[in-house]
């Protein structure tokens, strides 16, 4: 079987991926800039200052699709999204803003 | 060694700028260049050949941001919150997850340029570059006014 990496499901996987970890609050890991320490899993470990999850978050959306990009097949969404691929960055980037709202407030 | 980094980090920002603008401002005119004035010279270059370099200077100035993240968690942003600039800290935010976004269209982005899809997702090529450009746009306008607000140490 020859693999075949699809930009197509990349994109699709990693922004739902990424959307819904910031939803959740689920990234794969945080970073303790303070300490330059690592912990596992999205729960703050206290005394170590400041989390950060950036990191965390975009690790774990391009793992895991970069893997669902080789393994599934992207003629369907290939042929039923063409030319409105477009509108999923666009509307993770729109869901980024409105959870980031209560910035503004 | 983090104002080192920064410097690199604005400078990979700028270049970028200029590529992925140039591309998009050609891209978007259809129209062949008739005469020899500036803008006809612009935007009449070969859109492809920015392809690679946009891919190359997006995650060299991704990357320098990422070095420099902590620095700023540390030094720029809890001072933000003891000022209560809440929206300056929204408005990092928002660069920081535009940012990474931006990362997962680059293989697309890369795609559909190719000359294989030239006619079959035309609307999809001009709107990731597009999506892209604003992506760089915002991160290095908001970059900027945050470093005026308050630099790196």
């Amino acid at each position: 079987m020859r693999l075949r990496f699809s930009p197509i499901i990349f994109m699709l996987a990693y922004c739902l991926i990424y959307i819904a970890a910031l939803l959740w609050d689920l990234p794969a890991f945080l970073y303790y800039p303070l300490h330059g320490q690592l912990s596992w899993g999205p729960a703050v470990v206290k005394g170590l200052g400041p989390a950060m999850a950036w990191y965390g978050i975009m690790a774990e959306a391009a793992l895991v699709a970069a893997i669902l990009a080789v393994i599934v097949p992207d003629r369907w969404f290939a042929n039923r999204m063409q030319n409105v691929l477009w509108t999923v960055p666009v509307a993770a980037m729109l869901i980024c803003t409105f959870l980031m709202r209560t910035f503004f407030g | 060694m983090m104002i080192a980094v920064l410097i690199v980090h604005g400078l990979l920002a700028v270049t970028l700028l200029g590529a992925i603008t140039h591309q998009c401002l050609s891209a978007l005119r259809a129209k062949p260049a008739r005469t020899l004035s500036f803008v006809d010279r612009y935007t009449s270059v070969n859109q492809r050949v920015f392809t690679w370099a946009v891919v190359m200077l997006y995650g060299t100035t991704t990357l320098s941001g990422a070095i420099i993240y902590p620095s700023y968690r540390l030094n720029v942003r809890v001072p933000f919150e003891e000022m209560s600039l809440g929206w300056a800290v929204g408005l990092f935010e928002l660069k920081e997850h535009f940012g990474g976004l931006g990362l997962c269209l680059l293989p697309l982005y890369v795609w559909l340029w190719q000359p294989q899809q030239t006619q079959s997702h035309a609307r999809d090529r001009l709107a990731i570059t597009l999506i892209l450009a604003f992506i760089v746009w915002w991160d290095f306008l908001v970059g900027h006014v945050l470093n005026n607000i308050r630099g790196l140490p």
